[in-house]
């Protein structure tokens, strides 16, 4: 099937119009812990309850729709705010072919955080996908963190669908840290007036490993606002390739759309790609991009081997530091936490 | 009072719904030099945009006569035209016209005539070395990359080759050094050598104003108009400030 | 004496003008082998150029019509005159050319400009050339600047059977396949090292008849530590049929040589322009690309540069400007294939009264092409929400050894910038075509005076009761 595909089409030779994959059938719902979740009231569900499109794009419906696992639905009263957040551990192990599956309509006027860890076993060979909904109500703030410590052979879909009301925030953290290829899809729908979308990943892609994402922020609201930032490392033969497009549909008059990429590139056997996109039909619009791809600039480099740090530190600090900077944005500190553990654990694993 | 210029009777007016000048009347006469100061905040700079015509401002009530006719709805190239010149606190930056191609092309559009290429150069080098511009400006794009005195020097000279008969200086003062108040205020003279120029001089401080000749000053708080008088007025808010007024 | 390069107040009208040229010699709509072998036979191709023809046009029916860009369904291929000769030969003296196609030719400024300011020009009317001539002071250089026909049968024979097709292959895509199998008229171009050609040559092509393609082929050979600047000007009479636009490009430039290849389209709006340009650059040599596209109902353009050579660069300016009933998907593609190379692109484009502009790219740093550099920037412009304008830049890096650097911007007019200038007594209209014109200064401060002032005349019609 093919997934991730960019909401225009550009030239085939390039192979970055869509992913294309072939999972086994999901046998069954992975298995996950929860934390907290008091603050939401849940119950399971047959079908997916929210009709919201998600940044993998449709034929993910075929993937999720056609397991036979349950969709965890969410909801709570209006007003809500929790400082906590909830929380979801998920563990997978050898063979394992499963799938998850989120769903959280939040009222007016809340302020909620989820938060997921996804990890598995060193040696771990699996298939795992994820699906996360969020159906936000009017001047609410929901966080969405999600920290990705998978092993070197675990295959792995995430994928994730918002709509935002008048005055909703949506802010997106993701931290891949591993994993064999990794899949990332979030769309955002900014329909309702002032709304905004705040989405920043931080990767680490080494080995051969593979990153496949596509974000898109579709405004259709008055004043909608994005910030659309990816910054990462790649080294040995890792593949990158990174698709973010800013939609201004007709009618979303005062928006304002910002996609940064900044990539460090550590061997010489990488591949790096990177396709954003800025759609207009609106007059009123402010659209910006930049992207800077390369080495560590050469002062910068100079002035700290200057204090003595040589130049194999100076990446490994910069690629550290660069996660950390994202991993930051992660208001909650047990999933924070297991960032810099990962990174305390393994300096070296890209080496 | 020779003449009458500028007519301002009753003005009402709205910035994004909000208004800021409660119906204040001004007049000012041909060759006369008048200042308009005021606390910050007192609708100063909005009633110099809102004669210039710029449609962010919104005029509910009362009008703008220029020159004995009703400009209160013309577009501001239209008010240009018939002789009101505006510097702007913050010039816009232009890129891709170069200064001295815009001021050409603003006084073809303003007399409908082509100007010749080299008693244009001429004249603008003239009125450059006056303001103590390097002649270099005049083919960068307008604005891009200018100083703030830089602009300010840029608007100057568009009023001296622009030659309106009435200008008015928002705030040309501030931000700048002493050396630079003082080749601005030599460019307000030069502006003033002719004997219709009018000015509406609006600022806060009273450095610019030293070395000017001044026919009246207004004061300008809440956006109404509540002290007018001749030069001294201005040596007496300079030692005593606004409070007085406010206080009456 | 009036020039054109001084009329102000040009209006579009000046390029629709049209007669009919009744005596023209045409092959059928359509395409099968044996038209093909018509206009091969017409042409008095070798053997191998009319073998070559019939192989694209094999490739041609095999491949599927692009279906990323925009759309194309109202060309019908089969409704395409892929041949239309103009009843005369070609000539290097301006007096020989029939008067009407040097009517043609006048009214578009054609020969005053070359007596002005240009070494050499070309005029192509339909699918062949009217025209051709060289100052003799550049052919006395060695500078060969002739008709691809004639060259096929004189000295240069063997350079072109080894060039020809071979930067952009019938492979590349359906068009390119095309134009393989139709390919009539264009131009020759050679300068032998070390030779700098001052003064820029000129193609001027035109496309009169209704209903036809113009599938012209340039092929530019400049030799180690050459230089040269080749202009090339479009443009057609509009009418209710589609015509189509096919041209192929290829342009050589060797070590330590310099081509700057400069463009200003301005086909009418029902011509479908669908064109290919590439540029492979050796060691040290430069390809500067400066394209302005104004015309065409739909237009496909990605002049693309191959730095193929150990610190080879590219460098393209280019402007887009869509207006009614204009879907111009235009941009640049460059291969970094050698170390050491460098790229800058640097792009506007506009869109206009339902208009539609789209920007790709692509840029591709290859492993081989060590300590690199490439900067692309890209600005839009949208002057009215029922126009479109779409960025579609890709990169596809794969050394650690290169800096790489992207940047777009969308955006409008500023009120305040409009509202500045029209206090200074400038109306409105004005003030916009100002600043339209202002931020196209990327392209026309690259371009020969002439050519710059042309192009902003031609944004001041398209800017004309832009307010509603």
């Amino acid at each position: 099937m093919n997934i991730n595909k960019i909401p225009a089409k550009t030239f085939y030779w390039l192979h970055m119009n869509d992913a294309q994959i072939d999972p086994a059938a999901a046998a069954a719902e992975g298995v996950f812990t929860a934390e907290n979740p008091n603050c939401l009231t849940g119950r399971t569900e047959a079908a997916s309850v929210l009709d919201i499109q998600t940044g993998m794009g449709d034929e993910t419906a075929r993937l999720f729709d056609g397991a036979a696992i349950p969709v965890h639905y969410f909801t709570c009263a209006p007003g809500t705010k929790t400082a906590d957040a909830l929380r979801f551990d998920f563990m997978y192990r050898d063979g394992d072919s499963v799938l998850n599956r989120f769903e959280f309509e939040i009222p007016d006027n809340c302020d909620i955080t989820v938060a997921m860890r996804f990890s598995a076993e060193k040696e771990t060979a699996a298939t795992a996908g994820i699906q996360v909904k969020f159906k936000i109500g009017k001047a609410s703030v929901v966080r969405l963190q999600q920290v990705q410590t998978l092993g070197g052979d675990v295959e792995f879909y995430n994928d994730t669908g918002v709509s935002c009301d008048d005055g909703a925030r949506f802010e997106l953290t993701q931290v891949v840290l591993d994993g064999k290829h990794t899949y990332i899809g979030a769309r955002t729908s900014l329909e309702g007036t002032a709304s905004a979308l705040v989405s920043d990943v931080g990767y680490l892609v080494g080995r051969d490993a593979r990153l496949d994402m596509n974000y898109v922020a579709y405004h259709t609201g008055k004043k909608t606002t994005c910030d659309i930032n990816a910054s990462g490392v790649l080294s040995g033969n890792a593949y990158k390739l990174f698709r973010g497009t800013i939609d201004f549909r007709n009618g979303c008059a005062g928006a304002v759309g910002n996609e940064k990429e900044d990539i460090i590139l550590m061997d010489e056997d990488i591949v790096n790609k990177t396709i954003p996109i800025i759609l207009c039909e609106e007059e009123d619009v402010e659209g910006n991009h930049g992207a800077t791809i390369g080495r560590i600039d050469e002062e910068l480099m100079f002035y700290l081997e200057s204090r003595g740090i040589p130049a194999d530190a100076v990446y490994d600090i910069m690629a550290k530091a660069r996660i950390n900077a994202v991993a930051a944005r992660i208001t909650d500190e047990k999933t924070r936490n297991a960032v810099t553990a990962y990174l305390g654990e393994e300096p070296e694993n890209d080496e | 009072m020779s003449r009458k210029l500028l007519e301002i009777n009753g003005l009402k007016v709205n910035v994004a719904d909000k208004q800021i000048l409660h119906g204040v009347d001004l007049a000012v006469g041909s060759g006369e030099t008048h200042v308009l100061m005021g606390p910050n905040g007192a609708g100063k700079s909005t009633l110099g945009y809102a004669v210039m015509g710029d449609p962010r401002y919104t005029v509910t009530e009362g009008t703008v006569v220029f020159d004995g006719r009703d400009i209160t709805a013309e577009n501001a190239d239209v008010r240009a035209k018939a002789g009101i010149f505006l510097s702007f606190q913050n010039p816009i930056e232009v890129p891709g016209i170069s200064l001295s191609n815009f001021i050409r092309s603003a006084l073809e559009q303003r007399t409908g005539k082509r100007v010749k290429l080299w008693e244009f150069r001429k004249e603008l080098k003239a009125a450059m070395e006056i303001l103590e511009m390097d002649p270099a400006y005049a083919d960068r794009d307008l604005n891009v990359g200018f100083s703030g005195g830089e602009k300010k020097k840029a608007e100057i000279l568009q009023l001296l080759m622009l030659k309106p008969s009435l200008a008015i200086l928002d705030e040309t003062d501030s931000g700048l050094d002493v050396d630079a108040v003082r080749t601005v205020s030599v460019g307000i003279k030069e502006y003033q050598k002719n004997k219709n120029a009018s000015l509406l001089i609006i600022t806060h401080s009273t450095r610019i104003l030293e070395a000017l000749h001044v026919d009246a000053t207004h004061v300008l708080a809440d956006g109404q108009m509540i002290a007018s008088g001749d030069a001294s007025l201005v040596e007496e808010i300079n030692n005593h400030g606004f409070e007085q007024f406010l206080a009456r | 004496m009036k020039e054109k390069t001084q009329v102000n107040d040009i209006d579009r009208s000046m390029y629709d003008f049209r007669f009919e040229n009744k005596d023209a010699y045409k092959v059928h709509e359509g395409l099968t082998p044996a038209i093909v072998e018509q206009i091969s036979k017409e042409k008095k191709d070798p053997a191998w150029m009319e073998q070559f023809r019939l192989q694209a046009l094999q490739i041609y029916n095999q491949m599927p019509f692009p279906d990323w860009g925009p759309a194309i369904d109202g060309l019908q291929m089969d409704n395409i005159v892929t041949y239309v000769r103009p009843n005369t030969k070609m000539s290097a003296k301006w007096s020989e050319v029939p008067a009407e196609i040097k009517d043609t030719f006048e009214r578009l400024g054609i020969p005053q400009a070359e007596r002005k300011s240009l070494a050499g020009v070309g005029a192509q009317f339909d699918s062949e050339l009217v025209y051709h001539n060289v100052k003799a002071e550049v052919a006395a250089l060695g500078v060969v600047y002739t008709d691809l026909e004639s060259a096929l049968h004189g000295e240069y024979a063997e350079m072109i059977q080894k060039h020809f097709m071979k930067l952009v292959t019938p492979r590349d895509h359906k068009f390119a396949a095309l134009h393989g199998a139709v390919w009539s008229g264009g131009s020759f171009v050679y300068v032998p090292p070390g030779v700098s050609v001052e003064i820029p040559l000129q193609s001027y092509f035109r496309l009169n008849a209704p209903g036809a393609g113009q599938f012209e082929h340039t092929l530019i050979i400049v030799d180690e530590g050459a230089y040269l600047h080749f202009i090339e000007g479009c443009s057609a009479p509009k009418y209710n049929v589609a015509n189509l636009h096919a041209g192929c490009v290829e342009l050589y430039v060797g070590k330590n040589a310099k081509l700057r290849y400069s463009t200003i389209e301005n086909w009418s709006k029902n011509m479908y322009n669908l064109n290919t340009k590439r540029a492979k650059v050796e060691d040290g040599g430069v390809i500067e690309w400066v394209s302005g596209s104004f015309g065409s109902h739909v237009s496909y353009l990605y002049p693309m540069s191959i730095l193929a050579g150990k610190g080879a660069r590219a460098e393209f300016t280019g402007i887009t400007f869509a207006g009614k009933g204009q879907n111009l998907d235009t941009g640049t593609k460059v291969v970094h294939n050698a170390p050491e190379t460098s790229s800058y692109v640097n792009t506007r484009s506009i869109s206009k009264d339902g208009g539609i502009s789209t920007f790709r790219s692509s840029v591709v740093v290859n492993r081989n092409a060590e300590n690199s550099k490439s900067a692309v920037s890209c600005q839009s412009l949208m002057l009215d929400d029922i126009s479109r304008s779409d960025t579609i830049p890709a990169m596809d890096i794969r050394t650690n050894k290169a800096d790489v650097g992207h940047e777009a911007k969308i955006g409008r007019i500023s009120d305040e910038a409009v509202f500045y200038l029209m206090s200074r007594g400038i109306s409105e209209e004005d003030a916009r075509a100002m600043i339209v014109s202002g931020f196209a200064d990327n392209v026309s401060k690259e371009l020969p005076l002439e050519y710059a002032v042309e192009m902003n005349n031609l944004i001041r019609i398209e800017m004309k009761g832009s307010i509603g």
